[in-house]
Formats: structure tokens, sequence, C-alpha cells
């Protein structure tokens, strides 16, 4: 059966062709035994899926869902503690900002690099220290001496 | 095919929307009390699982009452929320086939059937026989593209005109047409695949 066929008989089982249509067709299935024998294929292919009926819909859904909505608004409406009051909005502003700009300085390779640099140059007190104790006494004294 | 959804709730749906959003929670009960039993049951088809199901239908009304005092009055209501299940549902599903590494239709081997068969008969070999047309179908919808998938089920259990599916899933109705045809192509490649299993319950 091809495609144009199908859909028209898919349409006359289903009561969607314009009445005139669907006249036509009834006469012409009633002269084409072939025809007739492809509809009635259809309609058997249609009547013959069957489900259960569902069940509707239990006692007391509705006010089921209704409380169930409601709670759903409450927790959308219910405001959070950083957005409650002007000084809350403010504070986790600040904090936001305070954030991102110390995050900004953390990732600044060439600062960073700088700070290192900066560091290897100037030697520590404790370097200093260490430096000055590995010297010779007596070298010290001599050239105090002289 | 079940009847098909009545329009003249529209207008009223939007209004309660309307009030939903401010903050009439007995308007928001009102839109909850119309659909429940079409969401959950259009949720209960998609997902196969009875409390998934009852939660997806929550959630959906819970977006639709967090969105009552912005959504502009466009079409039927019930599209919106068809739209917004379907989509939550998909979401779900593929949730799921991440969480357990199975394709959709192994997970639903041990979820119960649901209700009995139509006919409400008693003998039992009548019964497992509907129960395996049951799973026939089910496994075959499982397996089908999300987008042939959500058409089928919008037309043939939710009884959804070509427009109606269009409107909900904001496709074009040619669009609608084709992927009922490429599911009706692979529902009936599956169901010559299933066939000798079915006909040994029957």
């Amino acid at each position: 059966m091809d495609r144009k066929t199908t859909n028209e008989l898919m349409r006359l089982l289903h009561g969607e062709l314009p009445d005139s249509v669907a006249r036509e067709l009834r006469d012409r299935l009633q002269r084409e035994p072939e025809l007739r024998r492809q509809f009635e294929t259809l309609m058997q292919q249609w009547q013959s899926l069957e489900l259960p009926d569902p069940q509707p819909a239990p006692p007391g859904f509705a006010m089921r869902v209704l409380a169930r909505a409601r709670q759903t608004t409450d927790q959308r409406l219910a405001p959070a503690w950083w957005s409650h009051t002007l000084a809350g909005r403010v504070a986790t502003a600040m904090l936001l900002a305070g954030g991102i700009a110390f995050g900004a300085i953390l990732a600044s390779p060439s600062e960073a690099e700088d700070w290192h640099d900066y560091l290897a140059e100037e030697p520590t007190m404790a370097e200093s220290y260490w430096v000055a104790m590995e010297q010779p006494v007596e070298d010290s004294w001599q050239e105090n001496g002289s | 095919m079940s009847e098909r959804l009545p329009q003249q709730q529209t207008v009223d749906d939007w209004q309660l929307l309307a009030l939903a959003g401010e903050g009439d929670e007995d308007a928001f009960r009102r839109i909850v009390e119309r659909h429940q039993d079409r969401l959950v049951r259009l949720c209960q088809r998609l997902l196969h699982d009875r409390e998934e199901a009852l939660d997806a239908a929550q959630e959906v009304f819970i977006k639709a009452y967090k969105k009552a005092g912005k959504l502009k009055p466009k079409g039927e209501l019930y599209t919106w929320l068809y739209r917004v299940a379907t989509n939550h549902c998909f979401n779900k599903l593929r949730r799921r086939r991440i969480v357990r590494f199975l394709p959709i239709g192994n997970s639903l081997e041990e979820e119960p059937l649901g209700r009995e068969p139509s006919d409400q008969s008693p003998a039992p070999d009548r019964q497992l026989a509907a129960r395996e047309r049951w799973r026939a179908t089910r496994d075959a919808i499982s397996r089908l593209p999300e987008g042939q998938r959500a058409v089928l089920v919008l037309a043939k259990f939710e009884g959804l005109s070509y427009r109606q599916i269009a409107e909900t899933l904001q496709i074009t109705e040619g669009a609608v047409e084709s992927r009922l045809f490429r599911a009706m192509r692979n529902l009936s490649r599956a169901q010559e695949s299933t066939r000798p299993r079915v006909s040994q319950g029957e």
C-alpha cells in the first residue's frame, strides 16, 4: 500500500476527512476490493492496539498537588539570608568584590614573578646572619686591628 | 477511539489560571480537578508506571501553578498541559534509560498491567489472551521513536484530532500524518515479529 493511500485511509479511519472526500473514498471502497482489503487490514491493526484503561487520579490528588505547589511557592518566596536586608546585600557585594580582587592578585603571573625576584635578590636577615657567621673570626680581628 | 476533548472549557481554563496566578488556590484546585484524570492517564500511557505517572502529573500541574501569572492564553490550556506532560515523561524515560542501562521496553516486564480486560470475562484464558495483547502493544509502542510514540498515544488512546495533536506537539498536521504513518508501519513490523508468541497465548 502506498503512503498516500494509507494516509487517506488513516484519515478516513480517524474521521479526519471532509464529508465529501470521505463519501468518495467510501464509494471507492465499495468498488475496489483490493482497497477495501487494505482498509480492513489497517482498521484491524488500529483496533488491535489495546491497552488497559489507566486508573483515574486517586481521591485527594488535587489537594496533594495544591499542598505541593504551595510548598514550592513558599520555598521560592523565602528570602535567602544574603538578600534579606540592605546590609546583607552590601556585605555580600563587598565580600564578593574582595574575593575577586584577591583572586586577581594571586592569579597575576607578572606580579608573582617580580615578588619572587625581589626575594631572590635581597637576602633575608637570617641569610645575612649565617653569611656573617661563616667568615673567620681572625680575619675580621686582623682587619680591625690593622 | 475515545471521544474528542471538549472545547467549551477553554475560556474558563484560562480565566481560572489567571485567578490562580493572583493567588486564588481554589481556582488552581479546579484546574487540577478538571484535568487530573486526563493527565494521569497520558503520563501512565507514556511511562507505564502508575507511581511515576502520578508524580509526573503533579510536576506538570506545579509548573502550571508557577507560570500561572505569566502564561498568555493561546489555544486551549489542555494542549499546553499535554505538551508539558509529554516532554516531562520523555525526559523521565531518558533518565530511566540512562540509570538502568536498559532499553525502555525491558523496564516494563514486571509492571502490573492495570485494570482487567474491558469485557470483564472471568475466563482465565481470555484474560491471559488480553494481557498478552496489552503486553505486545505496550512493548511495540515503547520501542517507537519518541515523536511517533507521542502522536500514536495522543491519537489512539487520548482521542485527539490531527489538529489537536499538532497544536499539542507544536508540529504541522502533515507531520502528524507522517509520524502516524511511520508509527503504524513500525508497529506492523513489530506485530509480525511477535505474532507467534501472541498466538500461543490465545
